[in-house]
């Protein structure tokens, strides 16, 4: 089974996709405006760039997946790493810390400030 | 080449003065570290007028008189651009008058001036550095724009929110529909922050305020003063946006939000990537401490600083009055330092003629109006009008036409290089001297203070010494050497009515001439300050009878060898003749030539002009 990976966009188009499928370009054109907020040519290069890679098919103004949902795989974005931690201040820290070059002291008097307010 | 110059000079008296401003405002910044920092905020705006707006209005309560006369070298870096402005500008006519071609003068000022080749250097490199960042930020705008171009509504039924797993950090993008772009898969947690913080940057369009403001750094970019206040700038806006964001959600939400901020402001280049400064953990540890130390003032203490912030505002951006009025240093009414300040190659620098012209003593109920600048072709021209409001004034010692105008005439000469020629015009309500004008030419001066006196601009010390040497110059010609004009007129009025009343039953003038010696004496003593009030009879028109005749006599006899051979018919038409004749050669040659030439029978011109 090939893993295909796709940026957050990419997948929720691909989302509508499967949904809908098969359906016609000019609705899904609708549709993306609708739910995603995109411009028709917005909508097109995304499908476009997804037919060349074999994701999608679009024959005749007609949209279908060639993949399945369990094969496709989003990237994982920088926010994701932090949605993990959610929740963790402590641990999120050390991700923080990791890449954005903040001494461990700095990070420590902060949250310590934080603590304090909360009191 | 030349206009570049020009902008540039410009460019770098604006940064000179912003810089002094930006000082003030960071000195009050730090005053200010408790208060809410929308008024730290606020204070960047005169900051930002300084550096847009070359001239500003006075007041007596300006930041600058406080600064400027502190900081002595202020002048230094605005002479030295000056002078080499002036060092091409001759440089380069001087290439062209030898008629060597239009592409060699560069190549000719390189060798005449190391100062002016550096100046021309300086504009060419400011404007390449101008340009570089403009092309790099518009790149870096449509970098972005691309990325963000998938992103999607983070909810259908919200507009202008988006996310997108392309960024890493909030932000508004967009200057006609600004919207709110999120990273991917933000924490319900932090949301409502984030965007409650976006939010209030829209609204208080922030999102247009910063990009203007570094366009305005491109321009001044040689200025690291002006990075600096850049950065604080937006650490300001950001912080007043925090504080805004506490404000309007309530005090209990202090924790929760400083820690979406360090969860999420991490690296915050909110609007743009391209932000030249990005700005580290600092910032972040000094927001999460503005945010938690926050209160709201009390009613009374917010107001209290509003009046404050509003009354430095004006000190900073106001311009300081000159003269004695302000208690600024003068020299013998002169404002010495405004006038080196001041000092300018060109004619065409209007804002730095009009400063000058205002550093001059005036006598009591004389205001200036208009000034008008004839840059267009040579000879370059001043043109001065006055108002006189006060009656008085024309009996003051140094009279309407008098030496005080003829004085500062002469230091403008010294401190705007390339004038040739200075009008004086007057007016005034009651119309009695509606129409005295007088002009001086630069050679005529050179002639009468027997040498160059833009030598005596170069510095305070030399410029004092010229203003000694003005106390003992009086107007050599022109009407007056503290009379006035009013009181010439009289004295040559009554002589002649003296004259007219006696022998009643001669018909030839001499005879009457003969019977007043003393009043003819008076009237040919006079000399040319007699002539103003005779041409202006004669200006009337009609003037063929005796008393015509008698002027003309005394005219063409104070005139001498300046007079024109012609028999005249009924002594109005010599008067036409003469004034035809002056016109002509002022028109053949230049007003300043026939002021060398014609001293008195220029003063025919003079009465007609308004």
């Amino acid at each position: 089974m090939e893993n295909y990976k796709l940026f957050d966009a990419e997948y929720k188009f691909v989302s509508i996709v499967w949904e809908k499928e098969p359906v016609n370009s000019t609705e899904l054109v609708r549709l993306s405006l609708e739910r995603l907020g995109w411009k028709k040519s917005t909508t097109y290069t995304v499908l476009r760039k997804l037919c060349e890679r074999g994701i999608l098919d679009n024959a005749d103004a007609v949209v279908t997946s060639l993949v399945k949902k369990e094969e496709v795989q989003k990237y994982e974005s920088q926010s994701l790493i932090e949605k993990n931690f959610e929740g963790s201040l402590p641990q999120f820290l050390t991700a923080f810390l990791d890449r954005k070059k903040l001494t461990a002291k700095e990070a420590e008097e902060l949250k310590r400030i934080i603590e304090e307010a909360m009191q | 080449m030349n206009s570049l110059m020009t902008v540039f000079s410009t460019v770098v008296d604006m940064s000179m003065t912003a810089s002094y401003v930006a000082l003030g405002v960071i000195l009050i910044r730090l005053l200010l570290k408790r208060a809410p920092k929308i008024f730290s905020y606020l204070l960047w705006l005169a900051v930002f007028f300084r550096l847009i707006c070359p001239g500003s209005f006075t007041s007596a309560f300006s930041f600058l008189n406080v600064v400027k006369p502190a900081m002595q070298p202020d002048a230094l870096p605005e002479t030295l651009v000056m002078a080499g402005l002036e060092n091409i500008n001759y440089a380069i006519n001087g290439t062209v008058n030898s008629s060597v071609g239009s592409t060699l003068p560069l190549v000719a000022a390189m060798g005449v001036s190391p100062l002016s080749m550096l100046m021309l250097l300086g504009s060419m490199v400011w404007m390449a550095g101008v340009m570089v960042l403009l092309i790099w930020n518009i790149f870096s705008y449509f970098k972005i724009a691309e990325k963000i171009k998938t992103a999607t509504l983070l909810d259908a039924s919200l507009p202008d929110i988006y996310e997108t797993d392309q960024i890493s950090t909030p932000f508004v993008f967009g200057f006609r529909r600004p919207r709110i772009y999120l990273p991917a898969g933000i924490s319900a947690r932090e949301l409502p922050y984030v965007l409650a913080h976006e939010t209030v940057h829209i609204q208080r369009s922030d999102y247009l305020i910063k990009p203007t403001a570094f366009l305005v750094l491109i321009i001044h970019w040689f200025n690291p003063l002006m990075w600096l206040c850049f950065a604080l700038m937006v650490k300001d806006m950001e912080m007043s946006c925090d504080e805004t964001v506490i404000r309007n959600k309530g005090q209990g939400i202090k924790a929760d939000y400083s820690n979406s901020l360090l969860a999420l402001a991490v690296q915050k280049k909110s609007f743009w990537q391209a932000t030249p400064l990005a700005f580290g953990e600092n910032n972040i540890k000094e927001r999460i401490k503005n945010v938690i130390h926050y209160r709201k003032p009390r009613f009374w203490v917010g107001t209290a600083i509003i009046i404050v912030i509003a009354a430095l505002m004006i000190g900073f951006i106001a311009n300081p009055i000159n003269g004695t009025a302000t208690g600024q240093k003068t020299y013998s009414g002169y404002a010495v330092d405004k006038l080196l300040a001041n000092k300018t190659p060109y004619v065409g620098n209007a804002s730095k003629v009009i400063a000058l012209i205002d550093a001059m003593p005036l006598p009591e109920g004389v205001v200036r109006d208009k000034v008008e600048l004839q840059t267009s072709a040579e000879p370059y021209g001043i043109t001065i009008n006055y108002w006189i409001n006060n009656a008085s004034a024309i009996t003051a010692e140094d009279g309407i036409i008098g030496n005080v105008f003829y004085r500062n005439a002469i230091l403008l000469f010294a401190l705007v290089d390339n004038v040739q020629i200075i009008n004086i015009r007057f007016a005034d309500s009651t119309g009695q001297l509606e129409g005295y004008s007088w002009s001086k030419s630069r050679s005529r001066i050179e002639q009468v203070m027997q040498g160059d006196v833009r030598l005596y601009s170069e510095n305070t010390g030399k410029l004092k010494e010229l203003i000694d040497r003005l106390s003992s110059v009086y107007a050599s010609y022109g009407y007056t050497d503290g009379n006035t004009v009013a009181n010439n007129a009289d004295q040559v009025k009554n002589c002649l009515e003296k004259i007219i009343t006696s022998p009643m039953a001669s018909s030839n003038p001499y005879d009457y001439l003969n019977a007043h010696p003393a009043e003819v004496e008076t009237i040919i003593a006079m000399n040319e300050k007699a002539l103003p009030y005779l041409f202006s009879e004669f200006a009337k028109g009609g003037q063929t009878g005796l008393t015509g005749n008698l002027m003309e006599i005394l005219c063409r006899k104070i005139l001498g060898s300046e007079d024109i051979k012609y028999a005249s018919t009924n002594h109005q038409d010599w008067y036409d003749a003469y004034k035809k004749h002056i016109q002509e050669i002022t028109d053949k040659n230049s007003l300043g030539w026939v002021q060398d030439h014609y001293p008195k029978g220029v003063l025919i011109l003079g009465g007609e002009q308004n």
